[in-house]
């Protein structure tokens, strides 16, 4: 009995072994093969013979023009937008499925945010179960581009007949088409829309403190941040240590304020990362200044309230919290006038930290690629781009969307302010090799930065920083 | 007569063991009110207006109760509640059938290799849960396609990988264990197998540790959030803490709809856990389990 009982558990685990090492089944299309059943829907061979030995063009036309280009060809699209931006979304991919003339349709599905994107891509990418189009920032796309798992939008950007005609492509903010692209010019990723990392500013405030104009400058910057520190001085025990630029020692806030001293994170060949430049060195220096003239401070949470009661002058955000800012303003029954400015270089070199919300396509057949990359190009065409931006409270990627803005931006003046400024970038070089992990570093560097005694210990930081960050890079090549 | 007392009478006015009561009772004051500090600020900042959430200030100066309402619109709670409730009791359910009938089998008959296998079993409580979630994924991806039923997307991928509890096994085995061989040996003469010893001897001798497997699978599956969102591509098997992430994005969060909606969802976790510690102290009592 107890043999019989051994030899059927043995019987068992060993269907169970045979099972789990079987071929695995072929991972089920995201969408029909439309060729295929466009095989089977074919006539035999006669009828093919009768069409080649008949003049009749005319009849192989009205066919050619009866079947859309795609039909058929249905593309899985990932977002990251619920609740009203979702369901704008949500409304605008209907009206594309009534209105393509190619015969597509998308299936738009919320998949929670960017970080939820990523780790289901990434087992997606193990098990095969991947959308057509994924919405993602632009270096998940460059590191699943690496592994094949994200295609060249090249072709289908240039393709004669759905690709962008040059007017198209000239419309685009200069920035946008290096930051979507690989060093080797791969366009891996194309941007759906813009946010940036910008200085929140009480132009009220400052006006009443006697500076009429934003800083145009990094002195004058540092002029009117010291001046609304002193007058916070004066204001008692809640105000002490208040009234500068709330400034956080984040890789985003390090690197918006580098753009503006004219550096940027790579070498001069563009080959290697490089933090050890003068730009990189007078950066850090000017924020070690402005900490020990006491004109810069730090909040405990986010700065909102602090701004609307009059505690900062500047604030460093992204434009997408606007909403957070309306709050704190009404809460406070604060009128100030407040928007968005860039960041000043010493020579008056106006910069913020630019991202964009990029969209990427995952290999596929050539058809679905072509189709997805169809429904790319719609959805940010600048109507329809003009209209999610009304839903999203983002910025446009082209100049043409600017235009159609016009009424949107008088309603909304606050956004208006961060217009030009999505448009001058730059952006973080996110398709350059590892650099989410250098990211990484430059966040934890930036907080050493930021305690540094004096130029000598922020030249040590910034070359141990450069070292690391091509130690990174020989990981992963 | 003098009633007065001096300052040394006073000091023994509580014996030691009343001093050590009183100690005692403020430490566990203490730790109550840290505990509580954070489920007060909950409340507190949920009927807060989202700029007076985004400071720093612990009692709303307005209340706005609408937020809760507002929470439950926007998060889709109506949806997700079901959702969530099915997916916890199928868990549950599962969890317990399985756990229960392993548990039996590693304390109560001996069959070749079971220590052996208990151990390796054990073993993988070492390993950190993110690790299994990519072979997880894969394997509910697999089965998936050889079985008529779709996994991914359903609710087969949300369930079935928690049926198998190594802790709830292994927390039933040591209770098992426990419970005497005599009472098997009589069952047996009463003519019962190992079926009927666990349901009518063994399982009501066990209410302790089954309620407190009945709280814990309950809060982990009620709670649980990247797992749903990794097997499910659409809301219809999407569980409550979904609903949450919609007062999130990438400049920040809706802190008062969150911690309204928080509150929303933890309502039917405080109800179970106040109906299962009364079962628990009284299944402890009369199974006469002490330390």
């Amino acid at each position: 009995m107890k043999k019989t009982s051994i030899l059927v558990s043995i019987v068992l685990v060993l269907t169970f072994v045979l099972a789990a090492c079987a071929p695995q089944a072929t991972p089920e299309p995201t969408q029909p093969p439309v060729e295929e059943t466009e095989e089977v829907e074919e006539p035999a061979e006669p009828e093919e013979t009768e069409e080649v030995e008949e003049p009749a063009e005319p009849e192989e036309t009205e066919e050619v023009e009866e079947a859309p280009a795609f039909e058929g060809v249905t593309v899985q699209f990932w977002h990251v937008y619920s609740d009203e931006p979702g369901e704008g979304l949500q409304a605008l991919v209907d009206e594309f499925n009534e209105t393509n003339e190619y015969g597509i349709f998308v299936e738009a599905l919320n998949q929670g945010n960017y970080g939820d994107v990523e780790d289901k891509v990434n087992a997606g990418i193990q098990s095969g179960d991947l959308p057509d189009v994924v919405m993602a920032y632009t270096n998940a796309l460059a590191d699943w581009y690496s592994v094949g798992s994200v295609a060249d939008m090249n072709p289908y950007i240039n393709d004669p007949e759905y690709g962008l005609t040059e007017d198209q492509l000239n419309d685009l903010y200069p920035h946008l088409k290096a930051a979507g692209s690989t060093p080797d010019g791969a366009w891996i990723a194309y941007p759906m829309t813009q946010s940036a990392n910008v200085l929140v500013y009480n132009f009220t405030w400052a006006e009443e403190l006697g500076f009429a104009e934003p800083p145009a400058t990094a002195a004058e910057l540092e002029e009117v941040i010291c001046a609304a520190a002193a007058d916070n001085a004066t204001k008692g025990a809640d105000f002490e240590g208040t009234g500068g630029l709330v400034y956080y020692p984040s890789s985003t806030n390090w690197l918006h304020f580098l753009y503006a001293f004219g550096g940027d994170e790579l070498n001069e060949d563009r080959t290697a990362y490089d933090f050890s430049t003068q730009e990189a060195i007078d950066t850090s220096m000017y924020i070690l200044d402005l900490k020990e003239k006491g004109c810069i401070w730090q909040t405990e949470s986010y700065p909102n309230p602090e701004q609307a009661q009059r505690k900062a002058l500047i604030t460093m955000s992204s434009t997408a919290g606007l909403p957070y800012y309306e709050a704190a303003f009404a809460d406070e029954g604060n009128e100030d006038e407040w928007g968005f400015i860039a960041a000043p270089g010493p020579d008056g070199t106006l910069a913020v930290n630019a991202f964009q919300q990029m969209l990427g396509v995952i290999p596929s057949t050539e058809d679905v690629e072509m189709a997805s990359w169809l429904f790319v190009k719609w959805l940010t065409s600048p109507e329809i781009q003009a209209r999610w931006v009304r839903i999203s409270g983002y910025y446009g990627t082209q100049v043409s969307t600017e235009a159609l803005l016009a009424d949107y931006a008088e309603e909304n003046p606050v956004w208006a302010t961060g217009v030009q400024l999505a448009a001058i970038g730059p952006s973080e070089p996110q398709t350059f090799p590892a650099w989410s992990s250098v990211r990484r570093t430059i966040n934890d560097m930036a907080a050493e930065l930021y305690n540094a005694t004096d130029q000598a210990a922020v030249e040590g930081i910034l070359a141990t920083l450069t070292e690391t960050a091509n130690e990174l890079v020989e990981e992963v090549q | 007569m003098d009633n007065r007392q001096s300052p040394k009478q006073k000091s023994h006015l509580f014996s030691v063991s009343t001093r050590r009561k009183i100690v005692t009772y403020i430490i566990l004051g203490v730790g109550a009110f840290i505990s509580l500090v954070p489920f007060f600020w909950m409340i507190s900042t949920s009927v807060m207006s989202l700029g007076e959430a985004l400071g720093s200030t612990f009692f709303p100066s307005e209340l706005h109760f609408e937020n809760y309402a507002e929470a439950w619109r926007r998060a889709q709670f109506s949806e997700y509640f079901l959702n969530s409730f099915l997916i916890t009791i199928i868990t549950l359910s599962g969890e317990l059938v399985f756990s229960i009938l392993a548990a039996y089998a590693f304390a109560r008959i001996d069959f070749p290799g079971r220590n052996f296998i208990f151990t390796v079993m054990l073993s993988t409580m070492m390993i950190p849960a993110m690790v299994f979630t990519i072979p997880n994924f894969l394997t509910v991806t697999w089965l998936g396609r050889i079985t008529s039923i779709p996994w991914i997307n359903n609710w087969p991928a949300l369930t079935i990988p928690f049926m198998g509890s190594i802790f709830s096994i292994f927390m039933l085995r040591q209770f098992f264990a426990q419970v005497p061989d005599e009472l098997y040996d009589s069952a047996q003469i009463d003519g019962a197998g190992h079926l009927r010893f666990l349901l009518q001897v063994v399982l009501p001798l066990s209410k302790a540790p089954v309620m407190v497997i009945i709280v814990l699978s309950f809060i982990g599956t009620w709670n649980s959030l990247a797992w749903p969102m990794l097997v499910t591509n659409t809301p219809d098997w999407r569980p409550i803490s979904v609903g949450l992430m919609n007062f999130v994005n990438e400049a920040g969060q809706e802190i008062n709809l969150t911690m309204a909606g928080a509150f929303i969802t933890i309502v039917p976790i405080l109800i179970i856990y106040f109906f299962t510690q009364k079962q628990f102290t009284e299944s402890i009592a009369r199974s006469g389990l002490k330390g």
